[in-house]
C-alpha cells in the first residue's frame, strides 16, 4: 500500500479521534478485518478529480466510547446516536484525507454517510482499497480504507 | 508580571494540589514533561489553584489512587474543583487553563507510550463531560520542560518552557 | 443582549456538540434553533429571528454554499452572522465562504476553538 496514501490517513484519522472524540488511536498492525465484535461499518463517498470513498469498521467498544465522548456523556447512548456519530467520524476522516492526498487547491463534493452490513459491502460498493490503515483505539479498534480513483 | 524569583511562592511538588485564597501567594510547579499542570482561578472570589498530575488514568492502580489522587487525571482534577469550591469558587466563573503534556520521544528515541498525549486527552474529554471549556493550553512538543507560575491575585499564568517565559 | 441561535448539520450529533459548546461558552443564549439542511435552515430564518448561524457545507436536499448564497441574496437576513462548521479543505472554497462574509471553524475543532470564533464574531470580549 503506497506510503503517500496511508500517511495522510493515518494522520487524518487520528486527528479525528483525538480532537473530535478525545480518543487516544495509535496504529496497529493492519491484518485481516474481524468479521466478530463488529460495532458498525460506514462509507463517505466523494467526487472531483479523483473519486472514491473512505470506509470505516469500528470494532471492540470503539463506537459506544465514540458516541458517549462527541456527546460529552457517561452514560450509553442510543443505536441511532452511535450510528450518527460513526457517520459524521467518517466525514471528517473523508474530509481531512483528501487536501492531504490532493492538496489544498483540489475541490472534492463528499457525499452523506452511508452504513453497510459489512466491509466486504461497502468494498463493492466504493470499490477496490487503494490503502488501508488499523487503528487501536483504547481497548477496540477501527478499520479505515482509502478508496481513490483518477477521474476520467 | 513580577519577577520569577520572589514572593510568597507555594511550590506544588509532583502528583500534588494547592489551592489558596490569598492574594500575596503565587502557586509555583516546576519541571513538567509529561505531566500536567492544571490551573484554575475564579477572579470573583479571589481564588486559584494548580495542579501537578503525573498519569492519566486511576484504573491501573485505585489504591494508589484513594492514597493520592493527585497522581492521576481522573482524580486529581475532581479533587482540585472541589478544593477551589470549598475555598469559595464558583464553576461557572473558573478559568481553565493547562500546561505540559510533553512527548518524552524525539526521532531517535519513540515515545513508545506517550503519556503526554494521554494525560491531555484524558484531561480534555473529563472537562467536556463535566461541562468545563478551556480558556488556554501550551501543551504537547517534544522533550520540553515546563515550570509554571499562578498568580493568586489576578490568575496569570506565566509558563519558563527551556529557558523562554511566556504568559498564557 | 440576547442571542437566537441556529445550527445547520446534517448530523444530529454534531449538532448537539455545537450546541453544548455555546451554552458551556457563556453567551447568553435565548433561543436555539436546528436544522438538517439547508432547505430546513431557509424555512427556520423566515419563521425566527437568528443573530448567529453555525452552518455545515456537505448536507442533502440544499447545501451549506447554496444555503449561504440564498442568505446573502436576501436583505431581511444581512444581520444573521454565519460561520461555516466544515472540513472543508479546499482554499478556494474557503476564500469563497469568507468573501460572503462568513467565519471558518475547520472540523475536527476543539470546543476551545468554537468558543474563541463565536465571542470574535460576535463582537464579545473574552473576559
Amino acid at each position: 500500500m503506497p506510503e503517500t496514501l496511508t500517511s495522510p490517513l493515518l494522520e487524518a484519522a487520528t486527528e479525528t479521534f483525538e480532537s473530535l472524540a478525545y480518543l487516544f488511536a495509535e496504529p496497529g498492525i493492519t491484518d485481516d478485518i474481524p468479521g466478530e465484535d463488529v460495532e458498525g461499518v460506514v462509507a463517505v463517498a466523494f467526487s472531483g478529480p479523483s473519486h472514491g470513498g473512505v470506509i470505516m469498521q469500528l470494532s471492540g467498544g470503539v463506537l459506544p466510547a465514540l458516541a458517549a465522548n462527541m456527546l460529552g456523556l457517561d452514560d450509553p447512548t442510543s443505536g441511532h446516536d452511535q450510528r450518527d456519530a460513526l457517520g459524521e467520524a467518517a466525514n471528517v476522516i473523508c474530509g481531512n484525507v483528501l487536501p492531504r492526498v490532493a492538496g489544498s487547491a483540489a475541490v472534492f463534493a463528499l457525499g452523506v454517510p452511508q452504513l453497510f452490513a459489512s466491509w466486504s459491502d461497502a468494498v463493492q460498493s466504493l470499490g477496490a482499497e487503494s490503502a488501508r490503515i488499523r487503528l487501536d483505539v483504547e481497548g477496540g479498534r477501527a478499520d479505515i480504507a482509502l478508496v481513490m480513483h483518477p477521474s476520467l | 508580571m513580577q519577577s520569577t524569583d520572589s514572593m510568597a511562592d507555594r511550590v506544588i511538588g509532583i502528583a500534588d494540589m494547592a489551592v489558596s485564597a490569598s492574594s500575596a501567594d503565587r502557586l509555583v510547579t516546576y519541571a513538567l514533561g509529561s505531566c500536567l499542570g492544571v490551573c484554575v482561578h475564579d477572579p470573583v472570589a479571589g481564588v486559584a489553584g494548580l495542579l501537578h498530575v503525573m498519569l492519566p488514568s486511576s484504573d491501573i492502580d485505585p489504591q494508589k489512587a484513594q492514597r493520592n489522587p493527585y497522581m492521576f487525571v481522573d482524580t486529581g482534577v475532581p479533587e482540585l474543583f472541589r478544593a477551589a469550591y470549598r475555598a469559595g469558587a464558583q464553576k461557572e466563573r473558573l478559568i481553565v487553563k493547562v500546561i505540559g503534556g510533553a512527548s518524552t520521544g524525539d526521532g531517535d528515541q519513540p515515545d513508545a507510550f506517550q503519556v503526554g498525549k494521554r494525560n491531555v486527552l484524558t484531561l480534555k474529554k473529563l472537562l467536556w463531560k463535566n461541562g468545563v471549556i478551556l480558556r488556554a493550553e501550551d501543551v504537547g512538543g517534544q522533550r520540553l520542560s515546563r515550570t509554571v507560575f499562578l498568580q493568586v491575585s489576578s490568575g496569570e499564568v506565566l509558563v519558563k518552557t527551556n529557558g523562554r517565559e511566556a504568559t498564557l | 443582549m440576547a442571542l437566537n441561535v441556529l445550527v445547520v448539520d446534517d448530523s444530529a450529533v454534531m449538532r448537539s456538540m455545537l450546541i453544548r459548546t455555546l451554552r458551556l461558552s457563556g453567551l447568553p443564549l435565548t433561543n436555539v434553533y436546528q436544522a438538517g439542511n439547508g432547505a430546513e435552515a431557509l424555512a427556520s430564518l423566515a419563521a425566527h429571528e437568528v443573530d448567529l448561524a453555525l452552518v455545515d457545507i456537505n448536507m442533502p436536499v440544499m447545501n451549506g454554499e447554496q444555503l449561504i448564497e440564498q442568505v446573502r441574496a436576501d436583505a431581511r437576513l444581512a444581520g444573521v452572522a454565519i460561520v461555516v462548521v466544515s472540513t472543508e479543505g479546499s482554499e478556494t472554497r474557503i476564500d469563497s465562504f469568507k468573501a460572503r462574509g462568513a467565519s471558518f471553524i475547520h472540523k475536527p475543532f476543539t470546543p476551545e476553538q468554537v468558543r474563541s470564533t463565536v465571542l470574535k464574531v460576535l463582537g464579545v470580549a473574552d473576559a
